[in-house]
């Protein structure tokens, strides 16, 4: 049976023309840290600690446990909770999809069908709204200012007697911007409703302190932080007592809230990333912020350059740009050399311009002609500086050849 | 899926473009078609003799296959003879571009570039 190799990878690699591709979308993913795949690999084979972590009538089991729980610990340390607090999923979609419809579900029994959320909220959390409101619920998409967040008035005037659940992510993973959660959390306490918090993006760089925030639910990823990809935690605060109903049911791991057996090594490598996290976040925020201003003071001398998203609260990574006058798809396939997202990763496969910027008030065609930068651990400044030497070749030649049209 | 998967005329047309104009139409017949808003717009400069098209060059904003579409174009019209119902051999072109079913928006976008030249020249309107 012939074989359809038009999207070997073969194919993709020979547009490279020969250079090492530069690496622009931590945003999308990152690499794992080696010092994380060092701690996975004990984990995995016959003389590491391979056993069932619920095995607790061996001792392997046990010590399978033993590294499970201390890196709950770690995740708990990031983000200031009880290590009790944080359940293990498959990633931030699993943890936003158990938090949203666990406590939704929850809300029903007591007649509340209202769930408040943003218009810029990551598919995980969107689409997982549009799924219960095929159930019967109601829910309001707030839209945000042209800053890209929403603010806290926005959500206390969204709130009806029946509100359930408000769902706002920390940090937009398109424009970087970060959501105002300690101002939302107070309000959402005021009202007694539950609070989720997505902070896929926000973890690892942003500081999170659990104690001091009204926050009942937030979702984690560890591939966002160089941990490997299919894993992820939800914390559930125990103090007032948040209650989700599971959407995984077997054999009541994870306190019945997220049944499965646990993978310890990929847990191992969540706790130990984020346990990094924790004690380089302060000097990655500089030297990536630094890297960041860089990039966007080698770019703005080409004109017709548009920052998408507010400048001031955001995590130093991400830098969001839309050039006047050059197609998207155009701008990626000329920059084909770096790495970078044009939109989210997750939704540049439709031909639809970023739902996140129209929602910013962004008009279609500057929509169209964002690219997304997203810097991190490992980006330096050659790699800043043969990005700026790019665009400044290929933007300019997409304009003479595009010109603009009356 | 925007995969950036273009074969090798695609790619070839995309990084050197041919007979791309200076700028605004000058002396020629022009036509454009598409818009910026929408993703694709084309324009043609062309040089007639009476309704056959003697050379053409083009502007375009839009992805890599209408701006290799409409590179391509302008030396594959040497010699038509334009009218208003003028229109572009598709399987021709998809068979060259490989263009794929999504994209083509862009061949209507050029034949509407096109057919606007050739309303021109009808009503002998200048640019």
């Amino acid at each position: 049976m012939a074989t359809n190799l038009s999207n070997h990878p073969d194919r993709f690699r020979s547009t490279v023309a020969g250079r090492d591709p530069i690496y622009l979308d931590y945003a999308a993913s990152t690499p794992v840290d080696e010092r994380v795949a060092e701690k996975m690999m004990h984990c995995l084979t016959r003389d590491g600690v391979f056993a069932n972590p619920a095995s607790s009538s061996h001792q392997m089991g046990r010590d399978a446990k033993g590294l499970v729980e201390l890196a709950r610990v770690q995740v708990a340390n990031l983000v200031n909770c009880k290590p009790t607090e944080i359940i293990w999923t498959s990633g931030a979609t699993e943890s936003d999809n158990l938090a949203i419809k666990g406590a939704a579900h929850l809300g029903d029994h007591k007649n509340r069908r209202h769930i408040i959320t943003c218009k810029t909220e990551h598919k995980a959390v969107l689409d997982t709204c549009k799924q219960l409101e095929l159930e019967g619920y109601d829910v309001t998409y707030l839209v945000p200012g042209e800053s890209g967040v929403v603010t806290a008035e926005q959500v206390e005037a969204a709130m009806r007697e029946d509100t359930s659940l408000v769902s706002i992510m920390h940090v937009n993973n398109e424009i970087g911007v970060a959501h105002d959660i300690a101002s939302i959390g107070e309000v959402c306490r005021k009202h007694g409703v539950t609070f989720h918090v997505d902070a896929a993006q926000s973890a690892g760089k942003l500081p999170i302190d659990l104690q001091k925030l009204s926050v009942c639910l937030m979702s984690f990823s560890a591939h966002k932080v160089y941990g490997p990809k299919g894993i992820g935690a939800l914390y559930v605060c125990s103090s007032p007592r948040t209650l989700i109903e599971p959407i995984i049911h077997g054999g009541g791991h994870e306190k019945g809230m997220r049944s499965g057996t646990l993978a310890t090594h990929q847990i191992v490598g969540m706790g130990e990333a984020f346990e990094l996290a924790r004690i380089q976040m302060d000097e990655e925020h500089v030297r990536i912020s630094a890297l960041r201003d860089r990039l966007l003071s080698g770019i703005m001398p080409l004109g017709g350059v548009h920052v998408n998203g507010c400048q001031e609260n955001c995590v130093p990574g991400i830098l969001n740009i839309s050039f006047e006058g050059v197609e998207g798809e155009s701008l990626l396939f000329a920059l084909r050399e770096l790495a970078v997202s044009s939109g989210s990763a997750c939704t540049s496969a439709s031909r639809e311009s970023s739902y996140v910027l129209r929602a910013l008030g962004r008009p279609d065609h500057l929509a169209q002609s964002s690219i997304r930068f997203s810097l991190g651990r490992f980006s330096t400044e050659q790699d800043v500086d043969r990005a700026i030497e790019l665009l400044s070749e290929e933007v300019p030649r997409m304009r003479a050849i595009g010109a603009h049209p009356a | 899926m925007m995969n950036l998967n273009y074969n090798d005329l695609v790619v070839d047309h995309f990084n050197s473009p041919r007979n791309a104009a200076p700028g605004p139409c000058k002396d020629s017949t022009c036509g454009e078609g598409g818009s910026v808003s929408s993703g694709v717009w084309m324009e043609f400069q062309l040089g007639l003799d009476g309704r056959r098209i003697q050379r053409a060059r083009f502007r375009a904003y839009g992805c890599p296959h209408s701006i290799a579409l409409a590179s391509w174009l302008t030396e594959r019209l040497v010699g038509e003879k334009l009218d208003q119902s003028y229109m572009l051999d598709k399987k021709e072109i998809v068979s060259a571009l490989e263009l794929p079913t999504e994209k083509m928006r862009s061949v209507l976008v050029a034949e509407d570039a096109l057919r606007e030249c050739a309303r021109k020249i009808d009503s002998k309107e200048a640019c």
